[in-house]
């Protein structure tokens, strides 16, 4: 019976585990092979990681950006968490739903709402010459701020989805006895819920900033080629100079940033799973 | 539009599609790589569409032109192209490593119609252009528009964003043209001087193009108000009336190529197609609406002179033009394409 | 009055999200070359172009063919996971669900040169299955997060009640547990078809010629900007809008069917 149920067992996780292994794993395993032979064992790809000025450069703003862009979504994203999660519960789906749909569609897409918005002749820049904002059109589009506007507005429906789900398991009784005991609505918030809540949108900054760190689409088409992220400069080396090694050193540098913020969201929310 | 009549639109367009592609695989298909854009459409309905229907061999169109996919593609063996355009600095590059198979000459001009110039071992000459500056006219007092490179780096004078080529190719001979270099004494580069004169532009390129549609493309939109251009985008949009023009002034004069990638699946189809660019009616055809011209004998004599006057090749734009090195750049561009790009992020 | 401030700025909030996408549909119904908003004359000119271009129909059906395939490969072997990780106990079950879940979180960039170099050597570049496997491995985490949460709250006493009346193991679970999981399962394969129907930088690496909807989207972006993308932008948030209110609506269901 227990031989026969292992059996069953295996057989259940062979094609999901022959998939992850062949297309997944296997495949990691030749980056990692690619970054140290060329064809023979070489270190040559880790030293220019060190020697060259445009791999340093990419990698600090790439960094910086996807930082940047998660405190962003923290910031604006926590309010509206808030209050959503502060909602009568039947307008709560409605919006929890508007909220999300942005989500089902391609970056690709999103990405290319905003090259239409940003435009110098664009609907912005005739919105802000229109009401007299601004004389002349104002250069958005190929620049960093469109790459972080655009890729706040892509990340922050997942910090508030985290955030969220954060909130609505706290207790209301406990700011309402906050409340009761004396204290002020700012002082039941701030020493109550947004504590109970911290570990939630923390949770959620970091996976902005671990989605972030990874992005391609936006950066390229939204930030000319001054603004490139690691996974541009990978495509690049792919791509256009054809250092396939070197392309894969990059790409360990991207997957090991990606494990080093995932061990730090398990060590913020141990009890929370991704996406669970 | 009804939802039924749109899943009608829909399911014939699906129906339509199948059956194409049915058809299409009881045929060969050849896939030519080109650099795009409306380019391509003109290609298509000169060439390519006649070809079919008297050869009966399919023409696929990919884009753009590049010469590290043309690399792994024949170290890889899998090779996608049958043919693909290459500018004169990727024909030697390409020949230096091997990439590209011979042309049989015997079968593709055997009467020996094309000049010695246009005729390499492994690839044919099918175009000449020039990569110009070229600006809004209705950014611009009449008559007033930027006429040279030392123009260009004017920002008082012309204001207004700016577009470049994301490559140090051309670029670094605009910057020194506009430095007061004679396009005569150009090469070797003096690179150094080339980057300093760069940085006083940098600020005012708002977009680094990567494609040959894509700068036509800033330009229309009014996301930039000149920028370097392909000459031959310039005249399509002219006819339509758009507000553009060209200043042919320091313009880099190349050549263009055809060559056969070693290992393609179709070389002899490749070669066949090769041949319709000797027909000078054609040429005729082509050259009228985008003024590429080749080297096919007594072309220039069959055009009205105003088309004539249009290309690169006529004898006045021709003077104010610096003959491309593609021999310097062959043998530098990949150490100054780093250096490029890390210039670029500072 | 703070919650009045903070509603303005909920609505301000929701919009920034949500009003880029909505506008893309009326500047893609313009009569002109160019984009602009309002459009001068309202048109279904471009619309037109979408459908009579044989290289965006092509892309089209690629798309859909390749969506279907992954989405296939996904829900049989994700699901199959699925059961036995929830089910089953063995060592490294946890392990094996992360791994199941990691191409979500990780760049796609990085599988999509593993894979790149990995096809190169077993000539799959330019394949229709390969990137149908490649596209299922981006689907298949959609599938054992919703199947696995799913058979989580599931109550199993429903499908002992059923063993106890006499009924075997696979009848139990094929006559109980899946008419319960149906809902889940229409949603998991909702989500990994739109997983592989919008995935574009995998494809871009793997798919040699092949140009499915997202790549042709792509080079039409890189190489100039006409309307013809807006209209198919356009078609892509109403079907990717329909899509997941079809998703909610039977999960909405199932939650009222089944009260969790």
């Amino acid at each position: 019976m227990t031989r026969r149920r292992s059996v069953q067992l295996a057989l259940m996780l062979a094609p999901a585990v022959a998939l992850i292994g062949l297309l997944f794993l296997y495949p990691l395993f030749g980056i990692l092979k690619l970054s140290l032979f060329n064809p023979a064992f070489t270190l040559e790809s880790f030293d220019k990681l060190r020697s060259s000025p445009v791999a340093a450069l990419v990698m600090q703003r790439t960094f910086l950006l996807a930082l940047t862009v998660a405190v962003l979504c923290f910031v604006l994203g926590y309010p509206i968490a808030y209050f959503l999660a502060t909602m009568r519960p039947r307008w709560r789906a409605f919006f929890l739903y508007l909220i999300l749909l942005p989500f089902w569609i391609s970056v690709l897409i999103r990405t290319y709402t905003w090259m239409v918005l940003l435009g110098r002749e664009g609907l912005v820049n005739g919105a802000l010459h229109g009401l007299g904002i601004t004389d002349g059109p104002v250069q958005m589009l190929f620049t960093g701020f469109a790459v972080h506007l655009a890729m706040v507005q892509i990340l922050m429906p997942i910090m508030i989805l985290t955030c969220f789900a954060a909130m609505v398991e706290i207790d209301p009784q406990l700011v309402k006895a906050a409340r009761t005991l004396g204290a002020s609505p700012w002082k039941a918030f701030a020493t109550v819920f947004f504590p109970m809540s911290l570990g939630g949108a923390a949770a959620g900054a970091i996976i902005c900033f671990i989605l972030g760190l990874g992005f391609y689409v936006t950066p390229a088409l939204l930030g000319g080629r001054r603004n490139i992220m690691l996974a541009n400069l990978i495509d690049f080396e792919v791509h256009q100079t054809l250092n396939w090694s070197f392309a894969s050193v990059l790409a360990l540098v991207l997957l090991a940033a990606t494990l080093v913020l995932l061990g730090l969201f398990r060590l913020v929310a141990p009890e929370r799973r991704l996406h669970g | 539009m009804t939802s039924l009549s749109v899943r009608a639109v829909v399911s014939a367009a699906f129906v339509g599609a199948a059956a194409m592609a049915a058809a299409a695989q009881a045929q060969v298909t050849i896939t030519v790589n080109g650099s795009g854009g409306g380019l391509a459409q003109t290609i298509t309905r000169i060439y390519e569409e006649p070809f079919t229907r008297a050869t009966g061999i399919k023409v696929r169109a990919t884009a753009p032109v590049s010469l590290p996919k043309l690399k792994a593609m024949v170290e890889s063996g899998n090779v996608e192209w049958d043919m693909t355009e290459l500018g004169g600095s990727d024909v030697i590059e390409a020949t230096r490593h091997g990439w590209l198979q011979p042309v049989d000459w015997s079968f593709v001009d055997p009467d020996g119609k094309l000049p010695a110039i246009a005729r390499l071992p492994n690839a044919m000459v099918t175009a000449t252009f020039s990569t110009v500056l070229a600006y809004r006219t209705d950014k611009f007092p009449a008559g007033k528009g930027p006429a040279s490179w030392a123009d260009f780096w004017n920002v008082q004078a012309f204001p207004g964003p700016r577009a470049l080529q994301s490559s140090p190719v051309g670029n670094l001979e605009f910057a020194l043209l506009a430095d007061g270099v004679a396009p005569d004494k150009l090469y070797p580069l003096d690179v150094e001087r080339a980057f300093r004169k760069l940085d006083q532009i940098k600020p005012h390129v708002t977009v680094w193009w990567t494609t040959g549609a894509q700068h036509v493309q800033l330009l229309i939109d009014g996301e930039v108000v000149m920028t370097s251009v392909w000459n031959g985008r310039i005249t399509p949009l002219r006819r339509e009336g758009k507000p553009v023009a060209i200043s042919y002034q320091g313009g880099a004069l190349q050549l263009s190529y055809w060559g056969i990638p070693k290992g393609a699946k179709h070389p002899k189809e490749a070669m066949t197609y090769m041949r319709t660019r000797l027909d000078p009616e054609k040429g005729k055809q082509f050259v009228s609406e985008v003024p590429y011209p080749g080297f096919i004998p007594g072309l220039i004599e069959l055009l009205d002179p105003a088309v004539a006057r249009d290309l690169p090749t006529h004898p006045d734009n021709v003077a104010m033009q610096y003959r491309f090195d593609p021999q310097w750049w062959a043998e530098r561009r990949a150490p100054l394409t780093e250096r490029w790009n890390a210039w670029l992020l500072q | 009055m703070t919650r009045v401030l903070l509603g303005i700025y909920f609505a301000i909030g929701v919009a920034f999200l949500v009003l880029p996408l909505a506008l893309v549909v009326p500047i893609s119904l313009t009569d002109s070359q160019f984009l602009q908003f309002p459009p001068q004359r309202l048109s279904l000119r471009w619309y037109r172009e979408f459908f009579v271009d044989e290289s965006w129909v092509r892309a089209t059906l690629l798309s859909l063919q390749v969506g279907l395939g992954a989405t296939a490969v996904a829900l049989v072997a994700g699901t199959l996971a699925a059961v036995a990780i929830v089910r089953g106990s063995f060592p490294g079950r946890r392990l094996l669900h992360a791994l199941l879940v990691a191409p979500l979180i990780l760049p796609s960039v990085i599988v999509a040169l593993g894979l790149f170099i990995l096809f190169l050597r077993w000539k799959w570049v330019d394949s229709v299955p390969a990137l149908i496997f490649a596209h299922a491995v981006g689907a298949i985490p959609y599938v054992v997060l919703i199947v696995s949460a799913s058979l989580r709250s599931f109550d199993t006493t429903l499908e002992r009640a059923a063993r106890v009346l006499g009924a075997g193991p696979l009848r139990a679970f094929l006559n109980v547990t899946v008419p319960y999981l149906g809902p889940s399962l229409f949603a998991a394969s909702l989500l990994a078809f739109f997983a592989s129907f919008d995935e574009l930088i995998v494809t871009l690496f793997v798919s040699g010629g092949l140009q499915t909807l997202p790549v042709r989207i792509w080079t039409d972006l890189t190489l100039r900007l006409d309307p013809t993308v807006a209209a198919a932008a356009s078609m892509l948030i109403v079907v990717s809008v329909a899509g997941m209110s079809i998703a909610e609506y039977f999960r909405q269901r199932n939650v009222r069917r089944y009260g969790h």
